[in-house]
């Protein structure tokens, strides 16, 4: 009966500062703690720092794409409770902790144990990256005049095309043609992820819709617009990933959906 | 089992049947609306439970959960099955729980929460329904911070509203709005005010507001099915919508000015940018209503104008009458101030270009009576407005009566012939007799059937006589006479009649008779000659009412005509020297149309005229026609103190004593009618003393001969004084009636003590003879008298009369009275020898002392200041 420990160092000894760099020194504590009158015979223990994409549904595509390891001590018995200090001086953060329903991005803490002929005593502990970057400029609105012909014509846009996790999306639908009896429309949110699946190196796609936010009810008029304000805060969102490590990406969709009376959905 | 065992079966099984569809169908129906009653029940249950889990978290002060459960109860007004009014309870419920939810966002800024968070956070919610009644609910205490203008908040909340586009849930959710808004509108003088903007961004947002409600509400009405359900379900929300016409006429800032330069034009182009019927008809009916009358009066052109041009199909004059309706009662209590505004403007022109406008148009296609409705008010509003303006009302009879004329007969129904009695009665109540002058009056009238005509008939009567307006003027009458005829004379084709309505009609015309006046007394001979025409047309039943009163006017006519006859004589023996001095009332107007009288006009053609009058309603009323032959007489005696007359008097004192022979049989109406008589006749004073012989013993006769042996009694005393009295003396046969009493007074006493009244009632009559001077009056006799009933008198107040106590009065007062007059020494009567009589009603008789005290203490106090 043993206790192993991984301990985040305290508070204080991470600089702020050191935030913006890209090289990170990582470093923590082990501490394993025997039983009573035990001893812990083993072939070396050692710690690693993982980075890891994870395919949920694709066992295969899943790879590390960071690792390195050091050695606590060599093959030999544990009479008592000992503690380690180990650092990762050299990690670089390149990719943010992104957890997805199809596509996870890990990093973690790995302390083994080995031993010779029972099994190995393995703690895995996850730690989360953020990388800051700076705001991305503005670029554009998003305008858009869609419709079917004869029948629904309208016209939407959205204050912006890129928005920070607590944003709030304005925009409006300015209805131009209605001859649909339309039941309500809504703005839903939609989680993209993309990813390679291993085997065959094929894009696989997962949409997963967040949030679905009701902005009109019933049937306007021609000539109508109806106001959108969305506040994202309320969803559970991530930022925009392209092309993680050649693996996966993850974009977000403004999806606006109207229903008719029938129950079709038109959606943009 | 009955197929079975009576083999009846056809016909029973499609009874069957026939119950079975019935029951299905009436089944069907029923489910429809218990439906609706079931889900309705429902939702509110689940808005109870939730705004009990939400008042439960307020109490905890989780903010958290209180909008989540508000959220879920506000779900419920997504309720897409209700109807409109069941829709109205369900979101009068939730409107109360949101009102702790109000109170609960008012505490937590209270506690140091940042409203713009709140504001946010309630937008978080993911149905638009729920998140915009949040919305609204936390903006208005956002408002109230006054951390942010609240035209800012406003603007923002009417923006967001947008998202709501059905009908039904957006106009209550902008019904909520305006009620949360309502005292949070920036206006003039109220702490928003300002900063917060001014009343004319109240103004935008509601007209805003109005202006979407609008559009919802016209929405409502949908595709052409079920038009008819759509139309009365939209009419149960009008007032939805109207909610935004009072909110603006609320608005302090809304001055006269602020109206007609912005507001009206607004809402005018409101109105018209749709051309939607019940829209357009509530809205311009609620501007009328909303706005002070003053301000619509102001701006009457541009609300005319505009009403002219809305769909035609709309009701115009709904519109129309409301305002005319309204206009009418506002001229009514400010009539200073609609003087003033009458003379800017000519609102009757106005009007009557307007409303001629839609008879032209709409004249074919609109029914009759809704037409004349709409003049109906027009006239309304023309009499309080301008009072004394005969014409204006005789043109509104013309274009009447040229509408009428258009129309067919059938079109005439029982709301349209309402109309035009209305028509014809409002000018009544404060034109009164002007219309007589009005040439239209009687074309309109003619419309009308013959019970209309009777009622309008009625109305005038009653205008006339309520005025007291005298009628002097013979055109008038005969005019008034042609308006009223249907009272007149009986119409063939109409049926029976309640007796007590006919007996008040005839009433009313005999009271217009009385209203006949002239200080002439030709005109009014020829304005009386006027009315007896129709009079003597009509049929008895009519002239037993209107007989009567046409006595007495010609009765006026011949004391008028005495007094004028002696006044002219002191004129001409004056030789036309003075006016002033001596002329009594009457003769102070202008005299130059009365110098001469008329040659036939004097007291023989009146006397002659009433006595015919008088036999033809003799013939049918004795008792009737015998009252009035005395009152003839009576005249005759007042106006011919020369007895001229002799002998038609006479004629007429034997027609009036033939009546009463022949056709009075009733013994207490005999009674009465010989009472009358006596008392006339002893005052009369046109007989030669032959005649007034005949006459008198005849009623002396009469009387005696009467059923009851007291009533005789009675009767002959009376005629004592057919034989002493101021113009007539006979003694002997005084006396000759005083024995005769006392004759029959005797005898009744054997039958009965309870005639000992009689003998108080001689000696009475003794004592007046006595003290009036009549030397014949034996003291013997009033001595007889007084013993007589001084022996009786214990056994008569032990008796069972019904008037014992009356008699003892009587009788206690005439012995005061004797005694009264020994005292003063009056000549025979100290020789009289009469007992007090204790009076009865002394022990009765409650103490005045209080109330004397407090006359002297009255009267001591008024002296001290004095």
């Amino acid at each position: 009966f043993f206790f192993l420990m991984i301990r985040r160092p305290p508070r204080s000894t991470q600089s702020r500062s050191s935030a913006a760099s890209d090289v990170y020194k990582r470093q923590g504590q082990v501490s394993i703690q025997l039983g009573k009158n035990k001893k812990l015979e083993h072939t070396g223990i050692r710690v690693e720092l993982i980075g890891h994409i994870e395919m949920v549904y694709d066992k295969a595509g899943s790879s590390d794409f960071t690792s390195m390891g050091r050695e606590l001590e060599p093959t030999g018995v544990l009479f008592q409770d000992k503690t380690y200090n180990f650092s990762f001086p050299k990690f670089e953060k390149q990719y943010e902790s992104y957890y997805g329903s199809s596509v996870k991005l890990r990093y973690f803490l790995r302390v083994t144990i080995n031993r010779n002929y029972a099994t190995k005593i393995i703690k895995e502990v996850d730690f989360a990256v953020l990388v800051p970057a700076t705001e991305p400029e503005i670029k554009k609105d998003i305008q858009m005049e869609v419709g079917i012909e004869d029948c629904l014509h309208i016209e939407f846009e959205y204050s912006k095309a890129q928005y920070h996790l607590k944003d709030v999306v304005i925009g409006k639908v300015k209805f131009m043609l209605v001859r649909i009896k339309i039941k309500y429309m809504e703005l839903c949110i939609v989680k993209q992820e993309k990813y390679l699946t291993g085997q065959a190196n094929q894009t696989q796609t997962e949409n997963e819709t967040l949030q679905k936010f009701e902005v009109m009810d019933g049937c306007p008029n021609k000539g109508d617009v109806i106001p959108i304000r969305l506040y994202l805060a309320g969803s559970d969102l991530t930022p925009t990933y392209t092309d993680v490590s050649n693996k996966f990406s993850v974009k977000y969709y403004l999806n606006l959906v109207l229903v008719d009376s029938e129950d079709r959905r038109y959606f943009k | 089992r009955c197929v079975q065992e009576t083999g009846i079966n056809a016909e029973y099984m499609g009874i069957v049947h026939q119950i079975k569809q019935s029951q299905k169908v009436f089944l069907e129906g029923q489910t429809m609306d218990d439906d609706q009653e079931i889900k309705l029940e429902e939702r509110r249950k689940t808005v109870r439970e939730q705004a009990y889990y939400m008042k439960k978290a307020i109490d905890t002060a989780n903010l958290r959960d209180a909008l989540r459960y508000s959220t879920y109860m506000l779900n419920e007004l997504k309720a897409p099955e209700l109807s409109p009014k069941n829709y109205y309870i369900l979101y009068m419920q939730v409107f109360d729980e949101l009102r702790v939810l109000e109170s609960a966002f008012r505490e937590e800024y209270r506690r140091g929460r940042r409203m713009a968070d709140l504001y946010e956070s309630v937008q978080y919610a993911q149905n638009i329904i729920p998140r915009l009644y949040l919305l609204v609910t936390a903006g208005a205490v956002y408002i109230e911070t006054n951390e942010v203008a609240a035209k800012d908040i406003l603007n923002d909340l009417l923006e967001m509203i947008k998202g709501v586009q059905h009908p039904l849930r957006g106009l209550f959710l902008r019904y909520y709005f305006l009620k949360m808004c309502k005292d949070k509108l920036p206006d003039e003088g109220n702490e928003y005010e300002g900063e917060g903007g001014t009343f004319k961004d109240a103004v935008s947002i509601i007209l805003g507001n109005l202006e979407e409600m609008n559009k919802l509400w016209i929405r409502m009405q949908g595709s052409s099915s079920n038009r008819v359900k759509r139309e009365k379900e939209r009419i149960d929300l009008k007032v939805l919508v109207g909610e935004n016409i009072v909110r603006l006429s609320g608005l302090q800032g809304v001055t006269l000015e602020i109206y007609t330069q912005e507001v009206l034009p607004k809402l005018l182009e409101i109105i018209s940018s749709t051309k939607d019927v019940i829209s357009q008809q509530y809205l311009m009916e609620c501007i009328v209503t909303a706005f002070p009358d003053e301000y619509n009066l102001k701006n009457l052109n541009t609300l005319l104008e505009r009403t002219g041009s809305l769909n035609p199909n709309c009701d115009i004059k709904a519109i129309y009458i409301s305002l005319m309706d309204r206009l009418a009662d506002f001229s009514e209590e400010n009539k200073s101030e609609i003087e003033n505004i009458t003379q800017d403007m000519d609102i009757f022109q106005m009007f009557k270009t307007n409303i001629d406008n839609i008879i032209e148009e709409q004249g074919q296609t609109m029914e009759l009576r809704k037409l004349l409705d709409l003049q109906v008010a027009f006239l309304n509003f023309t009499l309080k407005t301008y009072e004394k303006r005969t014409d204006y009302v005789n043109q509104i009879l013309k274009s009447c009566v040229v509408l009428c004329e258009k129309q067919s007969s059938t079109s005439f129904d029982e709301d349209s012939l309402k109309n035009i009695v209305k028509l014809l009665t409002y000018p009544l109540e404060s034109l009164s007799i002007t219309i007589l002058s009005m040439d239209e009056y009687p074309n309109l009238m003619n419309y009308l059937p013959f019970t209309k005509r009777k009622e309008v008939a009625v109305k005038i009567c009653q205008a006339v006589i309520s005025t007291r307006h005298p009628l002097n003027n013979l055109t008038t009458v005969n005019q008034l006479l042609s308006f009223i005829q249907p009272l007149l004379k009986e119409e063939q084709s109409f049926g029976n009649q309640e007796p007590y309505e006919f007996e008040g009609e005839q009433q009313l015309v005999a009271r217009l008779v009385h209203l006949v006046e002239n200080n002439h007394p030709d005109k009014v001979f020829e304005i009386l000659n006027a009315f007896r025409q129709p009079f003597e047309a009509a049929d008895e039943k009519r002239q037993f009412y209107t007989y009567p009163s046409l006595i007495f006017a010609y009765i006026r006519l011949a004391r008028q005509l005495k007094i004028y006859n002696e006044t002219q004589g002191t004129y001409k023996k004056a030789g036309n020297a003075e006016e002033g001095g001596e002329e009594n009332e009457e003769e102070s107007e202008p005299q130059e149309t009365q110098a001469y009288l008329k040659p036939e006009l004097n007291f023989k053609v009146v006397f002659e005229i009433i006595r015919k009058l008088a036999d033809s309603i003799a013939s049918g009323n004795a008792e009737l026609g015998i009252k009035l032959y005395l009152d003839i007489l009576q005249i005759i005696s007042e106006c011919d103190p020369q007895r001229e007359h002799d002998e038609f008097s006479y004629e007429i004192a034997e027609a009036a004593l033939t009546l009463y022979e022949d056709e009075i049989s009733d013994s207490e109406t005999k009674r009465v009618i010989i009472l009358q008589i006596v008392g006339v006749f002893q005052i009369l004073n046109c007989f030669s003393e032959e005649n007034y012989d005949t006459l008198v013993s005849n009623i002396t006769q009469y009387c005696s001969k009467l059923l009851k042996k007291n009533e005789q009694c009675i009767a002959v005393l009376q005629c004592t004084h057919l034989f002493l009295n101021q113009h007539y003396r006979n003694e002997a046969r005084a006396f000759e009636c005083f024995k005769k009493c006392l004759k029959i007074a005797q005898t009744c006493l054997k039958s009965n003590i309870k005639n000992l009244n009689l003998y108080v009632s001689i000696l009475n009559k003794f004592l007046f003879f006595l003290s009036a001077g009549v030397e014949a009056v034996h003291l013997d006799d009033i001595q007889t008298c007084i013993n007589l009933i001084n022996e009786k008198i214990e056994e008569f107040k032990s008796s069972n009369s019904d008037n014992v106590e009356s008699v003892m009065r009587y009788l206690a007062n005439t012995s005061t009275y004797v005694q009264e007059k020994k005292n003063s020494g009056a000549q025979h009567f100290v020789e009289i020898n009469m007992p007090q009589y204790l009076s009865l009603i002394h022990i009765s008789e409650p103490t005045r002392q209080a109330e004397i005290s407090y006359a002297v203490f009255c009267l001591k106090k008024k002296k001290r200041y004095v």
